[in-house]
Parts: C-alpha cells; structure tokens; sequence
C-alpha cells in the first residue's frame, strides 16, 4: 500500500473540496436510510395506534421522511459535483508533478522511453488513479461513518439489536473489499498482461497485411488474434464473474443484517424491551445500511490495478524506469539513425524524397530577389565556441555496426561546416553527440573547453540551436510553438523569424495569424511548412553553436535557396555544423566534409 | 477460383446497405451468438423480480405476525429460514447475471471482431491505404473491445429496466389498488426522464471522455516532445501549460456535468418521493385518516410490503441509467466498425486460396524450396481510383516528412509481358503508378479494364506472391517467427509445435541467401531473438534482408519489392542488392520498382513508367 501514500498525500491539497464530498457523500447514505427506517416506523406506529384506537402524531415524521427524501437527492448531487471536480483537480495536479519528475530523466533514456509503450501506458495510469479516491478512498470512508453512526443509532433505540447488526455489518464490511481486493488482483494483472499482445495482434494484422496475404499466413495471424483476444476476454470474464460475485455477496450482507434485526428484535420485541415500529425502523435501517456497502467489493477489486498504475508511475518519478529495450537482446538504439517500423508510432526514416536532385546554387538568383526584405542585421551572438571530437566511437547497440570509429573533428568558433552523405548513414549521430543525446562508447566530444556531458544540461542547451532530425511541433498555436525558444519574444520578433524561414506569408495568409492552431505534430502543416515553422524556432533561440539537421528537408528547391539566403546573415559569427545529403546547396565558404570519410577517422584531417 | 468481373463490386451491394444502417440498429442483430446467453440474463434478471416480491411479502409477514398477531419467534423460524433461502437466491442471481453478461459479450465480441479480420484482409493492403493504418488497428482491437459493456449490462438492463419496474407495480396494485396507481403515476414521468436520461447521459459521458482525451492527449504530446522541450529549456514552462490546459478542460466539463447530473438527481428525486408518498400514505391509511378508497382494508402487512417494493420498482432504472454510458460508448465503437465493415470486397478470399500453393521441389541439403518461375502479363490494364470520400482520410495521418505519399496513382491501357525468370525494374517518378502495378501483380487490386494473368490463372490475391515492401514489417515474435510466417511447412503446423532440427537447417540457409547468418549469430539468442518493441532493432538494411529471407522460404515463383533500397545506406542498400542477385537465379520472377541508380543497373530489363502510361520498355 506504500506506493499508495505520496498520491494520497498529493490529495492534501484538494482535502477541503474532498471532505465536502464525503460528508455529502455520508449525508446521502444516511438520508437514504433514514427515509426507509423512518417509513417503516411511521407504518407500524400507524398500523399499532389504528388497531388500538390511540392518537399518534403524524406530521412530524411524515415532514422527516420529506426531508429524508429531498436531502438524499440534492446531498447527492452536489456530492458529484465536488467529488468529480477535486479528482479533476487533483489529476490536473499529478500530471504537473509527473511532468516535472520525467524532466530530469537523462536523454538518451527519454529517446528509449519515447520509442516504448511506456509513455502510452503512463498517461493511462495517471486515468486510472482518479479511482483511487473517486471510487475507493472516499466510498470506504463514507461507508464506514455511515454505518457507524446508524448503528449507533440503533445501539441506543435497541441494546442488543444494534451490537448483533453492527457486528453483521462489520464483519462483511471489512470481510468483503479485503476478499474483493485479494481475489480481484491476479484479474486485473491478467488484463494488463493480455491487453497489449492483443494490441500488437492488430497492429501486425494490418501493418503487416502485404506479407501476411504473400505468405499464405492469413490463418495463422487470425488464429494469433482470436487466441490473444480469447486470452484478454477469458481474463475479463474471470474479473466481471468476480465483480458478480462481489455484487452478490453485498446483497446477502444487507440481507442478513435484516435477517439477523429481525431474529434478534423479535425477542427484544414480545419481551417489551422495544416497541412494535422501533423493530420495523432497525429491520429496514439494517437493510438500508447494507446499500452503503453496495459499491465497495467493485471498487476494491481494482485496487491492484490502481497500485500497480501507482508503483509504475513512482518508478517513473524516481527515475527507476525499467527499460524494456534494455532487459532484452539489445538496446535500441537512441533517437537517430533508421530502424525499421516495428509499431503503430513509425519511426523517421528517410524517404526516396530526401535523396531528390540537388538544389542548384544559390546564391545569386536569391540575393537579387531578397535583397530588400533582408531582416535587420541579427544580434551579436554570446561568444562563439569551438566543438571538437576526439577519438570518438559510437554504435547504437552492442550488436550493431559501429556508426563512428576513431572520430577526429574540430570545427572552430565562427566556422561554418557542412558534412554531406547519403541519407540513412548516420550523420544525425555527430549532432546528436554535441548535444548530449546520446553518449559516445568511446572518445570525448568537447563543446568549448568542456567535454560535452560535463556541462549543466541547461547551460549546454542555452549554448545551442539544434533544428533536429524529428521535426517536433507541438499541438498549440504558431506563436506558443515560437515561443518555446524565447518566451519573452514579441510579436515583431516572431514575424521576423518567420520571414527569415519564408513561412511569413504562409502564416500570414491564414486569419488567425500566429494565432492559427498547428495541431498535433503539426498537422495543419505541410512537411516543408512544419520543418520551417522548427527552423524559425532555432533561429529565435540566438545560440552561439547552431545545429542543423537537413534543414531544407522536404522544401523545394527555390524555398530552399531562399531560405538558405536569408539565413546566411544570422548565421554569421556561430559555430555551425550542419548536416545534409544535398552539399551542392551550400555557400561557398563552408567547409565541406564527406560524412564517409569522417566517419572511419582516418581522412578529416584537423585544422 | 471466382472470376473477377469489373463491376464486381456492385454485386456487394445489399452488404453495403445492410452494414450502413443506423449504428443501434447494428448493435441489437448482433446478439445472434450469444442468443441464448442474452436470453438467460434477462430471464435471471425476471426470476429475480420474482424473488424480490417474495422477499417483501416474508418480510412483511414476519413483522406483522411478530407485532400484531404476537407470534412467538419459533413459529416465525419457517418463514424465517424460507427468506434465508429466498436471500440466497438472490445473490445466486446477482452473481449468474455477472456470468450470463461475460459470457454474451465474449461471444458476441469474438464473432465481430473475427468477421472484422477476415473483412480487412480480404480488402488487403490496397484498400486500405486510405484509411490510417493505426485507426484501423485500433478498430480491431480497441474498438470491438468498446463493445463489451453494451452486451455485457446495458441490452440486458434495457430489457429489465423496461419490464421488472411494471410487474411489481402489478404486485403492489393487487397489494393496495390506491398505492399501486400511486407508483403508476410515476411511471409516465419515468419514459420522459429515460428520454433527458439517455441525452444528458450521452452528453455527460461524452464530455468528461472529452475532457479526460483531451487532457491526456494534451500530456502526451508534451511528454513525447520533452526532449525539445529541454532543448529549448522550456521544460518547467511546459510542466505549467501541462497543469493549466488540463484545469481549464476540467473547468468546461464541470460545466457539463452540471446540468447532467441533474438528470440522475431528477431519477432520484422521483424514486425517493414516491418511497415518502407511499409510506405517508400507508401510515395515514392506517390510522384511519382516509376514508375513502381501499385505505381502510390495508393492514401493516401488505403496508409494509408495498414499503419495500418500492424502491426495488425504481432500481432497475437507476441501474439502467449507470450503464448508460456503456450505449455511448457502444455507439461511437459501431461507427467506426460499421464503416469499415461497408467497405466493399470485390469477393471473399476462399481459405483455399490462402494457403500457399504447396512447394513439391525442395532442395536435399537446405531443405529449401526450388520454385518454379511464371510469367506475367498485363493486358490493356487500367486502373481508376475513385476519390476517397472525406470520412475515410484521417487528417492526423500525415506521413511523415520527406516521405513520398502513399496514395495510389491510376494507370491507362497498360501492356506488358514478363517472361517467367526475367528481373524487371520499373522506374518511373513519383506518382507514376509504379506501386499500382506492384499491387496488381500480387493481386491486391483488381484493374477496373482489362487482365492480368500470372502464369495461365489471375492473380492470386497476394498468396504464393513473395512481397517486400519498402519498410519490411516485422512482426511482433522471435526472428524465427518471423521467418517462418511465410513457410508453407510452418503453415499447417500448429503455433507451439516444438521446431525440429529440419526446421533449422532450413530457416539457416534461408538467412545465408539472404546475407544475414552472421549477423543472427552473433545474437546471443540467435533465432529465438525477439524482435519489435522493446526487442531487437534490426537495421533497415538488415530488415530487408529479413523480408528476403521470408521471400526465400516462401517459394514463391514471383517476387515483388516496391523500393527494397529506398532510405538505405549506400553499403546497406549493395548488401540488399547482392542477397537479391542470388536469388535471381532464373528460379523466380522478379519486378522490382526503384529510384537508385544502382538498382537500375541490376535489372535486365527497364520498365518506365510515367503518368500511368509504359513510356520505355529496354532491355539491359
């Protein structure tokens, strides 16, 4: 239960907005059974003073069960309403706190966590813990108020009749979520476990239709499907005969309080200890009370779920991910390089579009053209630095061909260097390595004087623009993806970066401007459009070291030399490294390096 | 085999029509595998009704005796042990209903999402392109799981809601004829509430789905992008947009959930105060207050009994109301089925025709199959695509960028004839309608004019085609799962069948042809090495070789690979050429669409196409 404690603990905050819930969550179980306990008394009495002749005065208990009747609904009410919005709340809350915890989590994890279920099966937890207090904490405390408070009631009306249905409904009460909780566990496993095979039955089904009907392997994967999907309903009917059997056994608790009101009050009654309509109000309270009970075995059978969502999110927060990648054959390998689609989130690898002809030379044709709407000079950058590789070794796992041997390169503040090579070959990896999202197995690449992994990440990231291979837009508006580089950054500032990326018109032909929505992954964009609109984003970062990963990937070619003219000027006095399959399009005075040659160490000669 | 005429398509009609109707309607025929299961719930459900009428008379019986008629406790025990007895049967109910819904919503669920497969492999690959790939495996999957609540709670509870509140308001009438139509004047406001029930639940159900998707869609995107998040050091701004966009989805769907909650607060408010009213009326009765109607004659027995039936009128339909959401949710679930389900076949695969042509030749040694080569012939083939309607395109599914579009180009009088053996590249630009032909040959796509004949018969709807496609999908499994999903030995045996040494002489020679023997070795679970997520990552190159290697194993006498090389390595896309040189050895057919240069030169005969027409037909 221990993995329960810091959400529990994290409710605090909502702990007014929950105890109102409970307490109107407690005054509707009891109006519920004051209204039946009532009635039955107000029946009896009648039936008792109508056969004897006496007087009895009515208005005051019929007002009460009115009252009873009105409270239990409107308590209700405003008892969902404040629940359902602390949960909310709270929710809200945890995934701020979740965030922040996942923040520190060293990258080239994240680029694994990234590519697992992981981060899927994550954001489902967090749903899963609104059962926490929703559906377990709050009920149970409830409950247990309510049926202390009646049976107090009725240890005060009865003696003995109130101890014989108290302990009925103690017994079962603590009897049956515990039994609902153990029995409920392994289910709720099972269903985790069943779930994503599953969901890759499906995936392979359709993703992999082609070579499924070329192999004849039809019924094979059907056979795969409908065994996986047999699996996950076996272990759903298993929990939902149990979830039954809960429902069963909390009637008969409700039951057998009145049972045991009944058996026991009947003596009390014929011996003159308690009147007639008293027996009739314990008799019916007792049932009544049993309802407050009703919902708990359902809700205690999914704790096991909810602790295991809890224990996995703790994990996460404590940094204790347990890397699938790693716990088989090899890991995979970090954010670069082309790996083959092995799930429903694809990865990037290079289309026949990237290796097009290449962009003719630009620089005349453009610098007529854009000439005039040449945006201001760009600021001075903060000093320069130098970036320098020595000896670096990298492969993306131990079995893999090794990507880098031996890597020698030292590129000077302010110098500008292109490294050329075909697409898929693994250039990504040199930025990568700068910028610390992945780690060389051998060697030390030096940003400045530092060694790259031993600057703050902060500071290694304020030093630098990387425009990376993934063009990673985020579903908001154009100004607040923008604005991610420089929050401070104001409108003119945007437009201007926009225009040096030729996306201003594109943004601006839209009504709603910076405003406009980009949508998930920047879906309202063309891939060109999107790969600008993150390349506008580098440039408002106003990094002294600017990395760019194919920046003119899927432009065509007059956009490209457009963009690439515009960008000359910002690009003056940083250290550039840019990486590209088409080295035609870029100005003269950048140094050029094959990325073949560099890449065995033997041939990029140092400066 | 079934003769394809052009206009086969039209002859789907009626199925078309029948999977179109209104999703609820969809929903209710359904239940046909699970007739009996449906029937037994429901049924369990009236018996129980009946249980609770005798529960409400024992219990008023043995209040009346003991209070008015001073029966001592031990004449009571019958009555006593017979509403023990009464109880258990309840709760044997309860529990039997749990089990009859399992059990209806496994079979239904089973049934659809069976027919569903069948439906989505014979469309095949190439029907299915315009429709996300992702949604139609989530329809498979997620969707048809949405289901279950519907059979499993909520047609059962419909059923009840609807006939159990009636037959004790039956019981209670014969009871106390004034009470009995008391609790019926509720009962014509319970259709109107079950009417704003069924709206406001569907729009509270919808709206805090909305709001709790959108909230965790809004997290996922953040959590995915958080290492350009850091990049730009926005990290500990994003976690603050992270906690204020899901405040403000909550702030919108509280406001739903308030004017829908009161739709459960109004169903409540009526069972309680019919519950007042009745006892009200009951204890005013029995003092003698009211003179006129049965009043007079009620006695505490059949006043108490009338007591506790009256909640139980009303509980049906509060449950019913609870399981509302399952309907909603139901509902969306079949939008989705149905609309796939409406795609048209142009006919049903035979399960004979899946099964790879049995392979009689095998190699003694490697114990590989030797196939025997077709030729293939096009003849005046076109192909007319027509435009997607606008529900099927997913907006989301943007391909990724740099990455040609998948869409399918047309082609126009088309001849062509590929001798058995030959090695054909088909070049041409993008948008050309080289993959078209690809997907004609394997079968996947029927031409609108015109045939295609492989060998003397038509295509065969992929099986004894070997295919590779230009990022080889690998499935979920060991590599030599995956090796053997496309072996017609493997085929007929069942999955768990423990793999003898035969088998893995012949998956080795197979990785040998295909260049990759060392690379598997050097695996320290060699064959047995899981691929996929949270596996092994083969490389693209060493992916297609996998996909090679399938090809091998397979048999098949015609092999097409749509881009084999594209977005590969210089070094990785030679080794791939090289592993296909070898299996180019007269044995089998090959057409092999590319863009490289390299491959151009490795075909012994160039195919170009251009805007859907041969431009070029050169032999190397």
């Amino acid at each position: 239960m221990r993995e329960l404690l810091p959400f529990l603990k994290d409710l605090k905050a909502e702990r007014g907005r929950l105890a109102l819930g409970t307490t109107l969550l407690i005054v509707s179980l009891l109006a519920a059974i004051g209204l039946l306990g009532l009635s039955g008394w107000l029946i009896t009495a009648a039936a008792v003073a109508g056969l004897s002749g006496l007087a009895l005065e009515v208005y005051r208990p019929s007002a009460g069960i009115r009252f009873f009747a009105i409270a239990r609904t409107v308590a209700r009410y405003f008892e969902r309403l404040v629940h359902h919005d602390a949960v909310l709340r709270a929710l809200a809350r945890l995934r701020g706190q979740l965030f922040r915890a996942l923040a520190p989590v060293p990258l080239p994890r994240l680029a694994r966590l990234r590519r697992s279920e992981l981060l899927n099966r994550m954001t489902a937890d967090v749903e899963a813990l609104d059962n926490l207090y929703l559906r377990i904490v709050g009920p149970t405390l409830a409950a247990a108020v309510t049926i202390v408070l009646t049976v107090g009631v009725l240890i005060v009306l009865t003696g003995p009749l109130g101890w014989t249905v108290g302990a009925v409904l103690a017994i079962g009460g603590v009897l049956l979520p515990a039994t609902a909780w153990r029995l409920g566990f392994p289910h709720g496993e099972a269903i985790d476990r069943h779930l994503p095979a599953l969901r890759g039955a499906g995936v392979d089904a359709v993703q992999g239709l082609a070579e499924l009907r070329a192999g004849g392997a039809l019924e094979r994967q059907e056979r795969v499907l409908m065994r996986a999907a047999h699996g996950l309903a076996q272990a759903r009917a298993r929990a939902q005969r149990l979830t039954g059997l809960g429902d069963a056994a909390v009637g008969l608790l409700g039951h057998a309080a009145l049972l045991a009101a009944l058996l026991s009050g009947i003596p009390l009654y014929q011996a003159g200890e308690i009147s007639g309509p008293i027996l009739a109000l314990a008799a019916l309270a007792a049932l009544a009370a049993g309802e407050a009970l009703s919902a708990l075995p359902g809700a205690w059978q999914q704790l096991g779920r909810t602790r295991a969502a809890a224990r996995r999110l703790l994990e996460l927060q404590r940094g204790e991910v347990v890397d699938e990648a790693a716990t088989s054959a090899g890991a995979l390998g970090a954010a670069s390089g082309p790996t083959v689609r092995t799930g429903p989130t694809g990865t990037e690898a290079v289309g026949p579009d990237a290796t097009a002809t290449p962009a003719p030379s630009t620089a005349p044709a453009a610098g007529a053209e854009a000439g005039p709407r040449e945006p201001a000079a760009a600021a001075a950058p903060q000093t320069a630095l130098p970036i320098r590789f020595d000896k670096v070794d990298f492969r993306h796992h131990t079995y893999a061909e090794p990507i880098l041997e031996q890597v020698d390169l030292h590129i000077a503040a302010g110098e500008q260097v292109v490294v050329y090579g075909p697409s898929g070959s693994g250039k990504s990896t040199l930025l990568d390595l700068i910028a610390g999202f992945i780690v060389p197995q051998g060697g030390t690449v030096y940003l400045g004087e530092r060694a790259s992994t031993a600057w703050p990440e902060a500071e290694r990231f304020g030093a630098l623009g990387y425009l990376t291979q993934r063009t990673e837009l985020f579903a908001d508006t154009v100004a607040a993806n923008l604005r991610l580089a420089a929050p401070q950054a104001d409108d003119q500032a945007l437009w201007a970066a926009l225009q040096r990326v030729a996306l201003d018109q594109r943004i601006a032909a839209n009504a709603a401007g910076l405003e406009a929505w980009v949508g998930e992954g920047g879906a309202q964009l063309s891939g060109g459009e999107a790969r600008r609109l993150a390349l506008a984003r580098v440039v408002l970062t106003d990094a002294p070291v600017v990395l760019l990963d194919e920046p003119f990937r899927g432009l065509d070619d007059e956009t490209a030399a457009t963009v690439c003219h515009r960008l000359e000027p910002w690009l003056q006095g940083r250290t550039v490294l840019i990486v590209s399959h088409a080295p035609e399009a870029a100005p003269a005075h950048q140094r050029r390096l094959a990325f073949e040659t560099l890449q065995r160490g033997s041939a990029a000669a140092p400066l | 085999m079934a003769v394809r005429a052009p206009n086969a398509t039209a002859a789907t009609a009626p199925a078309l029509e029948s999977t179109t109707e209104r999703p609820s309607r969809w929903l209710r025929a359904q239940i046909a595998p699970a007739r009996t299961a449906v029937t037994a719930h429901i049924g369990v459900g009236l018996f129980d009704a009946a249980l609770i009428v005798a529960q409400a008379l024992l219990i008023a019986w043995i209040v009346h005796a003991a209070i008015i008629e001073k029966t001592p406790l031990s004449a009571l025990m019958p009555y006593a042990v017979a509403l023990a007895g009464v109880f258990i049967g309840r709760a044997l109910c309860t529990w039997a209903r749990g089990a009859a819904g399992a059990w209806s919503a496994q079979a239904i669920t089973a049934s659809i999402r069976q027919r569903l497969y069948r439906h989505v492999a014979a469309l095949g690959p190439s029907r299915l392109q315009r429709y996300h790939s992702g949604s139609v495996a989530s329809t498979l999957v997620e969707q048809v799981e949405a289901l279950e609540g519907y059979y499993a709670h909520y047609l059962p509870q419909m059923v009840l809601a609807s006939l159990v509140p009636l037959a004790l308001i039956v019981v209670v009438f014969v009871l106390d004829p004034l009470a009995g139509a008391l609790l019926l004047l509720a009962v014509p406001l319970v259709p109107l509430f079950m009417a704003l029930i069924g709206m406001r639940a569907e729009r509270r159900a919808q709206a805090q789905q909305q709001a709790i998707n959108r909230i965790s869609a809004h997290f996922l995107d953040r959590l995915r992008g958080l290492a350009t998040l850091r990049l730009f050091r926005a990290g500990e701004r994003a976690a603050a947009d992270v906690e204020r966009a899901a405040d403000h989805y909550r702030a919108r769907s509280m406001e739903v959930l308030k004017v829908a909650f009161l739709s459960s607060a109004a169903l409540e408010l009526i069972s309680a105060l019919s519950i007042a009213l009745v006892a009200i009326y009951v204890g005013f009765s029995l003092l003698g207050f009211l003179e006129f109607g049965p009043g007079p004659q009620l006695g505490l027995f059949s006043g108490l009994a009338i007591l506790i039936l009256a909640p139980e009128i009303f509980l049906p339909l509060r449950r019913f109301a609870v399981c509302y959401h399952d309907k909603a949710t139901a509902v969306g679930a079949a939008k989705e089925i149905t609309q796939l389900l409406a795609e048209p076949v142009p006919r049903e695969l035979s399960a004979a025709e899946w099964c790879a042509q049995a392979v009689a030749i095998r190699e003694p040694e490697s114990g590989l199959p030797i196939p025997n080569p077709v030729a293939v012939a096009f003849r005046g083939v076109s192909v007319t695509f027509p435009t997607a309607p606008a529900e099927a395109t997913e907006p989301a599914d943007r391909p990724a960028e740099g990455q040609a579009s998948t869409a399918m180009v047309g082609l126009r009088d088309l001849d062509l004839r590929i001798e058995a053996g030959e090695r054909v590249v088909i070049r041409g630009p993008s948008g050309a309608g080289k993959s078209t032909l690809l997907h004609l040959a394997a079968g996947f796509l029927e031409p609108t004019r015109g045939e295609v004949r492989i060998g003397d018969a038509l295509p065969p709807g992929g099986a004894g085609v070997a295919w590779v496609g230009q990022q080889p999908w690998l499935f979920h499994g060991t590599i030599r799962e995956n090796l053997l999903l496309a072996d017609p030995l493997a085929a007929a045996a069942p999955l768990s069948e423990a793999h003898g040494g035969e088998d893995e002489q012949r998956l080795w020679a197979a990785l040998r042809e295909a260049d990759l023997e060392a690379v598997v070795q050097a695996l320290p679970q060699g064959l047995d090495t899981p691929l996929g997520e949270g596996g092994y990552g083969l490389s693209g190159g060493q992916a297609s070789r996998l996909a090679l290697a399938r090809a091998v194993l397979s048999g098949a006498p015609l092999l097409l690979l749509d881009e084999p090389t594209a977005g590969l390595d210089p070094a990785s896309a030679e080794r791939v050429l090289k592993a296909l040189a070898r299996l180019a050895d007269g044995r089998r057919t090959i057409l092999m669409v590319a863009h490289d240069a390299a491959v151009h030169a490795w075909g012994e005969r160039i195919v170009v196409i251009e805007h859907g027409r041969l431009v070029e037909d050169r032999r190397a």
